[in-house]
């Protein structure tokens, strides 16, 4: 384009409408005359050399390249309000989900309400008895210990006193038989009453045979019974222990539960932080996108501006500054834009740690609900116990119905022995009669001798036997009383242990069965959070390959810029007397005025006012 | 108490933003691209609050809250002007309009939401 140094410097100064088409008004620069003839000094200096030749090509190009980039930005970030809509939705899932999730684990362990307290209480009440009831059969244990000792020793006795009485029969075995000797040598009249004695002494023979046969089995008794309750007192024993172990390990899970019950809690609070960091962050996002608008009409100013420079002469000052002003307005623009993105980075990235902060503490929580299994195996434990004390009360039934015969025999015993001897002491009497009625000289003087000796003998010994056979009856008694007094426990502890265990375990598994699920729903949800912030992500990069465009195109108007227009005075000149005159031109936006008022070298404190004051209210 | 509020922006953008905003905070919201478009929609109903852009097509927000102040059932119903604009000559334009009040974008939401509640009484 060739250049008319003399009608550019006449339309330039007769130009009274901006490259904006609004009315500016010239009059500072036409009265300094001064300046205008050193501006037009340094066009006619400019052009010297005569007619140059400029490109203008540049403007048309970059006001499509505007045109199109702002059309696409548009589009982009049309895209990212859909991905702003999905992860403010994807947030309210997720968060509700998370707390849902966390709270009913929590709820589970160690909430004040609830059917798992309720059980949890129960159970433990359960134990709490379980475990006096094995305390208390321990002290049985003692007492039942005791009680077989004596049932053993006297069993021993009476053993040894079977023996003896054994012993004793013996005599009247040989006084048998010297009886029947003497009835051999009499006649029949005379041997009658001796043959009868002689009958009689056998009857009782048997008789004492028969209660010494009882005598061992009662030893026989008395001894399996001892063997029995030594076995049973010896699982009590063990029961104890076991349910000694059993208490610890519940004293354990206890700790630990409530170990897991403040991590809960705490976790329940930072899920709070969480929430209110991401919508921290979606506010953020909110207000960066907005910038959308805001660079948008600054491009469109630019626009206009390109269109007008695509239009005037090059040679003009006025295109030269016009020039200025839109790149500067369009490298403002993009910067604003780039920090824009940047905060929608930031933001995202934001998102990106809540996220993974989400995930680690749901997955820190499904770790801990699956510790919360310890609550079933503190139920477990107790069912165990609870089994000891109904095994205990199962066997008692056997052991009592093993001392009752025993109490029984051992009673009857004293007086069975007492009967023999009572018997045979009348039978030596008889004897003795019998002697004075054949006389001195007869064998029967000896006889009744022996008899009254047995007699004595089985007095004596039935009276020992009959003393053990009533201290075996005591024993067993006091056993059956000790018997009756854990039966009583094991009664009280099987009749408040009416909880359905089983139905307890399986109710806690099911609990700890939804929360897991809910946890793990929860940590699904997070795939919607990120979905949304890849979604976004994506925007954010196409958003950011259109502002490289147009910063690229900046770059080239820059180029264009200084290489023709930059550093010329006659440009510089009208700068500074347009700056003057802001006001009336149509630089409305406060960022835009800025530009010009930075172009100018000048301060502008009403704007930086207004930037710190966007977004509150001013009311009329 | 949710209020009845209708947005009126070119920039598709900027309509969603309020939305989300105020919808977020228990509002219902009508939506509008222009005064011309505004003025269709609050045919024949009334909104709680309109809040309007300065500088759009068609019709402008200055124009647009001079054409509801006209009507007699918006006489009393706070305007906003939400805008990129900061021009004291275009807050007296809004202002003689019949403007409520004036808020400068970029704004944070909260700050949206704090201005409803202010002119709408809440």
């Amino acid at each position: 384009m060739a250049l008319d140094p003399t009608s550019a410097s006449i339309n330039s100064l007769s130009i009274s409408i901006d490259a904006y088409g609004n009315a500016v008004d010239f009059e500072p620069v036409i009265a300094s005359v001064s300046l205008g003839l050193h501006a037009l000094g340094r066009w006619l200096n400019f052009s010297k050399n005569g007619p140059v030749v400029v490109d203008t090509s540049i403007w048309a190009e970059s006001r499509d390249r505007v045109s199109r980039g702002r059309q696409d930005m548009d589009k982009t970030f049309h895209q990212l309000g859909n991905g702003l809509d999905s992860l403010m939705s994807a947030n309210t899932i997720c968060m509700k989900k998370a707390k849902a999730s966390v709270r009913a684990s929590a709820g589970s362990i160690a909430s004040s309400s609830g059917e798992s307290t309720t059980i949890l209480a129960e159970a433990a009440e359960v134990c709490r008895r379980a475990l006096r009831f094995t305390e208390a059969g321990a002290e049985h244990t003692n007492r039942i210990r005791l009680s077989l000792n004596e049932l053993e020793t006297f069993s021993r006795k009476i053993q040894q006193l079977g023996t003896e009485i054994s012993d004793h029969m013996r005599p009247a075995e040989v006084v048998q038989v010297m009886l029947r000797i003497e009835c051999s040598r009499l006649d029949e009249v005379a041997r009658a009453p001796l043959e009868a004695l002689c009958a009689e002494i056998t009857r009782v023979c048997d008789r004492m045979n028969s209660t010494v046969e009882a005598e061992f089995e009662l030893v026989a008794k008395t001894l399996d019974t001892v063997l029995a309750m030594t076995d049973f007192a010896e699982m009590l024993e063990s029961r104890k222990q076991q349910s000694d172990l059993r208490r610890a390990e519940l004293g354990d899970e206890m700790v630990e539960l409530d170990q897991s019950a403040i991590e809960l809690a705490e976790r329940d609070q930072l899920l709070e932080t969480r929430s209110a960091s991401l919508g921290k962050a979606i506010s953020g996002l909110m207000q960066a996108m907005q910038f959308q608008d805001i660079v948008g009409q600054r491009w469109e100013h630019v626009q206009d501006g390109f269109t007008r420079l695509a239009a005037a002469s090059p040679n003009d000052p006025e295109a030269g500054w016009n020039a200025i002003v839109q790149q500067a307005q369009l490298d403002e623009a993009n910067s604003e834009m780039a920090e824009a993105l940047s905060s929608i980075e930031d933001g995202l990235q934001n998102v990106c740690r809540t996220e993974e902060s989400l995930k680690d503490q749901l997955q820190a929580t499904l770790a801990d609900s699956r510790r919360q299994l310890m609550n079933v195996r503190m139920h477990a434990v107790l069912f165990e116990v609870w089994g000891l004390a109904k095994d205990n009360s199962a066997e008692l039934l056997s052991i009592e119905s093993l001392s009752a015969p025993l109490v029984q025999i051992a009673g009857k015993m004293g007086s069975r022995i007492g009967d023999v001897s009572h018997e045979m002491r009348i039978i030596a009497l008889n004897a003795q009669i019998q002697a004075a009625r054949f006389g001195s000289n007869t064998g029967l003087e000896v006889l009744a001798e022996s008899l009254r000796h047995i007699a004595d003998l089985m007095s004596d010994g039935g009276n020992a036997l009959e003393g053990h056979a009533r201290n075996i009856e005591r024993t067993a008694i006091e056993l059956r009383s000790e018997f009756s007094l854990i039966g009583k426990d094991c009664g009280t502890v099987l009749t408040e242990c009416d909880v359905d265990f089983p139905s307890a375990v399986e109710q806690l598994l099911s609990q700890e069965d939804v929360c897991n699920r809910l946890l793990q729903d929860a940590l699904s949800s997070l795939n919607l959070l990120a979905a949304a912030r890849t979604q976004m992500e994506t925007c954010l990069s196409l958003a950011v390959g259109h502002l490289e465009d147009i910063a690229e195109l900046a770059q080239a108007c820059d180029d264009f810029v200084e290489k023709h227009y930059r550093g010329e005075q006659s440009v510089q000149t009208l700068i500074e007397a347009k700056s003057l005159d802001l006001e009336s031109a149509r630089y409305t936006m406060a960022s835009e005025k800025e530009v010009l008022l930075q172009l100018a070298g000048k301060p502008s404190p009403a704007t930086e006012n207004a930037k710190a004051t966007t977004g509150e209210l001013d009311l009329f | 108490m949710a209020k009845r509020i209708i947005t009126v922006d070119d920039a598709a953008t900027m309509r969603r933003l309020v939305g989300y905003t105020l919808r977020g905070a228990g509002h219902e919201v009508l939506e509008a691209e222009d005064g011309e478009d505004a003025l269709r929609v609050l045919a024949g109903q009334t909104v709680d609050l309109v809040i309007t852009d300065v500088n759009m097509p068609n019709m402008d927000g200055i124009e647009l809250v001079r054409r509801l102040r006209a009507k007699p059932q918006f006489q009393s119903t706070p305007i906003l002007l939400l805008t990129t604009e900061s021009d004291p000559e275009k807050k007296k334009q809004g202002k003689e309009a019949g403007a409520t009040g004036w808020i400068t974008k970029p704004f944070q939401p909260d700050q949206l939401v704090a201005a409803v509640a202010k002119v709408t009484g809440l």
